[in-house]
């Protein structure tokens, strides 16, 4: 796609915004910063239209580069500090279990490589199977379990 | 069933054959069905969102490409929040510039859902009783048709052109001669809209529509504009 004129954009946006919204909301835990986000995603599709795949591949396109947003915002010095101080809050003032499991999460994403947060994000927060994952990070599923693996693996160095 | 996979069910991303196996795993599985339905509830939240969430106050000096985006996703949100207005009135040219058509013909949809309009995504949740209005938008005189199989698997020419129409003024939205009561039959309705340089007979049109099904080919000199309506009993 060379152009996007302003109904292909606004498709799009009716189309696809909710679903980044909400997995923004979902992986960074703060609504300000999913609309953020939000507007991120969509004004790098009009300043860049080229980057847009084929119809076939948008959700996967759309998953991928929310999830690539999200990540780098939870990895921004400010938000590490901000999770850290969550983390330690929630342990020591007995939140419930499922508050103390998405921020310890998200602390945890932040220490991962790049390639092994996305698949976690994707495994964890989205609960996707070993099959869908692949198909959004566009690798095998042999590759997808072998990179859990490895997330599991420092997860319980962490005591996570 | 995570939310990629109704995702991609709601998108028309999903192979007919995937989205077969989808279909029969919600017709057993109420919590995937109640799933997604938030998700439908959600997307009409979010199309309905009465003003802009937070690309406009900020200084658009710094942000000019936000605004962009958000003037395009406004106006389609005001158009759609009057009965049909769209059809008299003329959106006045973006201010900005905004993203300027290019001039690529398709055809849009309408969904008047309980009283309400709005102008609809690839993929809608609609109940019986609902109307469809479609709309063409296009540079150059056209012929134009729109197409559906239903739920049912019956093949339909809803509309062909014989005579051409357009250009829309400024290449908006104009209002096709056809609108349409939605009845009983649930399921999910593929709607192929064509605005094509040549007539396309709508009995060959349907010919092809019986013979090709959903896999049916965009005819030579035609845009292409793809819908899935989803019948369901009540929607959101």
């Amino acid at each position: 796609m060379k152009d996007l004129d302003r109904h292909a954009a606004d498709a799009l946006y009716r189309s696809y915004g909710p679903v980044v919204l909400r997995r923004a909301r979902r992986i960074l835990g703060n609504a300000d910063e999913a609309h953020e986000v939000l507007q991120e995603v969509f004004a790098s599709l009009i300043d860049a239209p080229d980057q847009i795949p084929n119809n076939a591949d948008l959700l996967n396109w759309f998953y991928a580069v929310t999830t690539h947003r999200c990540l780098n915002r939870l990895r921004d010095a400010r938000n590490r500090a901000r999770l850290l101080s969550q983390h330690g809050a929630a342990a020591s003032d007995h939140k419930p279990a499922s508050m103390d499991i998405e921020v310890g999460v998200r602390a945890f994403l932040v220490e991962l490589s790049d390639e092994l947060a996305r698949v976690a994000v994707f495994f964890f927060l989205d609960e996707m199977t070993h099959d869908e994952i692949a198909e959004v990070v566009g690798c095998s599923r042999r590759q997808v379990g072998y990179l859990l693996d490895q997330v599991r693996r420092l997860a319980e160095r962490r005591q996570l | 069933m995570s939310d990629y996979r109704l995702d991609a069910f709601r998108s028309t991303s999903l192979p007919a054959e995937e989205r077969t196996r989808v279909q029969e795993h919600l017709g057993g599985c109420a919590r995937c069905r109640g799933r997604l339905a938030e998700l439908e509830a959600e997307a009409l939240e979010f199309a309905e969102q009465p003003t802009v969430p937070k690309a406009d106050v900020h200084p658009i000096a710094k942000r000019p490409m936000r605004r962009r985006v958000w003037a395009g996703a406004a106006a389609a949100l005001a158009l759609a929040a009057g009965l049909f207005l769209f059809v008299r009135s003329r959106r006045p040219p973006e201010e900005d510039g905004g993203v300027r058509l290019k001039g690529n013909a398709h055809i849009e949809l309408f969904v008047e859902h309980r009283g309400r309009v709005r102008r609809s995504s690839m993929a809608e949740t609609v109940e019986p009783g609902d109307k469809l209005q479609f709309a063409v938008a296009t540079r150059e005189p056209a012929y134009v048709a729109v197409l559906s199989i239903d739920g049912a698997g019956t093949a339909s020419v809803y509309f062909a052109a014989s005579s051409p129409l357009g250009p829309t003024i400024n290449g908006e939205d104009e209002p096709l001669p056809v609108s349409i009561v939605l009845d009983d039959v649930l399921g999910a309705e593929h709607v192929w809209g064509f605005v094509c340089k040549e007539r396309q007979p709508e009995a060959d049109l349907l010919a092809r529509l019986k013979k090709e099904g959903a896999a049916i080919a965009t005819p030579p000199d035609c845009s292409r504009t793809e819908f899935l309506v989803t019948k369901v009993a009540h929607a959101p």
